[in-house]
């Protein structure tokens, strides 16, 4: 027996003196808590039901005017009746009141309505971008091959080296911080993610390769990879995340270890440091 | 019936003591046992014993909390037996994992006998050290070092991904290796 195996011999038995209160309270079962979910991941899916309930209230609206359109019909005429009764209600209250309005409450209606239709149009716009967003759906080997170069370029603008592979430092320990700082420096402004995601996830799926890390048996590869950006000092100078789903599309995942195992991850960081002390 | 009838018994030496205590921790002994030799007979047999010794000790001891101590009891028993295993074959699966887990805790020092912690220094730096822990990481890394559970159940108990039970664990060692340094303690 190794030293080191009796020695942690001795450390598992000095456990049996630990603090009752503490064994007792790692008795409770708790359960997860205040999970936040990413909303990019399930994007897809929560599409998907918005837009079965937009079918599903679309096909039951016309089921409904096909079936009694005569009742409708009688019924849009009562409608406009009411509607006329209240118009001329409503009129008589709209003459006094105009009367009564000066020209500043006029400008602040005319700037209201000015506000409204450029809301509205804004709302549009953010509609139609959104609806791009889905639609595009980077899988095809053009698009990875597009996003890697879009990266190498990327990398020499920032240090003026090709090598990127040596200023990639990875940690799995992301948060709400890092993923903000990931909005902040990977896209500069708010765009769709996946464009910026694919290029990080390519530089990830390519940097595995160089590692040559044998995949584990129990990997479960879940949230993100967060990845740092080092300059030539060693400083973290911009970081990434890059989600599970990316990596998976690459291949990353049936081929090569992922990092967010602490084990691999241990490894990962060796190849890395290794890899940098090489290059000096 | 409550920890504190059930001690009565003992106390009484009444032998309705082991079948009250066997009803309400055979389960939970056994739990720890199965966890450390991963064998039923073994196990089974540990939890017997347990009883013996409980019903030796109690008295004079009146324990604050009879689930762990019996649960030390236990684990002690097990552990024992385990090393008895280990020693007529090698690679005794999970309890072997976690002590080459338990490795990296080990701090960094000379390991002369003079220089080596008496025990009773160790359990207090340990606990000492689980106190710093946030609950959460605490509450893994006993579920891992002392219960024996393995990560899926740590994770399933507490909500968490396996990653997570891992990386908690992986970080608490790497604190724990740190924090015995500090004290100038060697195991």
């Amino acid at each position: 027996m190794s030293d080191k195996n009796e020695k942690a011999m001795r450390l598992y038995e000095a456990l049996e003196g630990v603090d009752p209160e503490l064994l007792e309270r790692s008795e409770k079962k708790t359960a997860a808590k205040n999970k936040i979910i990413p909303f990019q991941r399930y994007a897809k899916a929560m599409a998907a039901c918005v837009a079965l309930v937009v079918v599903g209230t679309a096909c039951w609206a016309t089921l409904r005017n096909g079936g009694d359109q005569k009742s409708a019909k009688e019924q849009t005429a009562h409608e406009q009746a009411d509607y006329v009764a209240v118009a001329d209600n409503g009129a008589a209250v709209d003459a006094q009141r105009y009367d009564e309005a000066d020209e500043a409450s006029k400008q602040d209606y005319a700037t209201g309505v000015v506000n409204g239709i450029s809301d509205g149009l804004d709302a549009q716009n953010n509609k139609g971008a959104m609806e791009e967003a889905a639609d595009a759906e980077p899988q095809s080997d053009n698009a990875l091959e597009s996003a890697a170069s879009s990266y190498e370029q990327l990398t020499i603008e920032r240090d003026g080296t090709k090598n990127f592979k040596s200023y990639l430092k990875a940690d799995f320990d992301w948060n709400e911080a890092f993923l903000d700082k990931r909005m902040e420096i990977a896209f500069g402004q708010e765009e769709p993610k996946q464009v910026t995601d694919q290029r990080v996830a390519y530089a990830v799926y390519e940097y595995l390769k160089t590692l040559n890390l044998a995949r584990t048996e129990d990997q479960d590869f879940t949230d993100y990879v967060t990845i740092r950006i080092l300059d030539l000092d060693g400083n973290a100078t911009e970081a990434f995340c890059v989600s599970g789903d990316y990596l998976k599309l690459m291949g990353a995942m049936d081929t090569y270890v992922i990092l967010d195992d602490a084990y691999d991850y241990a490894e990962l960081m060796d190849g890395l440091f290794a890899i940098t002390q090489e290059e000096d | 019936m409550k920890d504190t009838e059930i001690l009565d018994l003992f106390f009484d030496r009444n032998e309705q003591a082991i079948t009250e205590t066997q009803s309400k921790y055979g389960s939970y002994c056994f739990s720890i046992a199965f966890h450390v030799l991963h064998d039923q007979e073994d196990a089974d047999e540990c939890v017997n014993d347990t009883w013996m010794r409980a019903w030796n000790s109690i008295p004079p001891n009146r324990p604050d909390h009879l689930n762990v101590f019996l649960g030390t009891i236990t684990r002690n028993l097990s552990f024992d037996r385990w090393k008895k295993k280990k020693a007529q074959k090698r690679g005794c699966g999970e309890t072997q994992a976690q002590l080459d887990e338990l490795e990296e805790c080990i701090p960094a020092g000379g390991s002369s006998t003079e220089e080596i912690v008496e025990a009773k220094e160790l359990q207090r730096a340990i606990n000492e050290f689980l106190k710093t822990l946030p609950e959460k990481d605490c509450n893994v890394f006993l579920r891992r070092y002392w219960y024996s559970e393995e990560y899926n159940e740590i994770a399933e108990r507490y909500g968490m991904k396996l990653n997570s039970v891992k990386t908690s664990l992986f970080r608490t060692r790497g604190k724990m290796k740190a924090f015995l340094e500090k004290q100038g303690i060697n195991v």
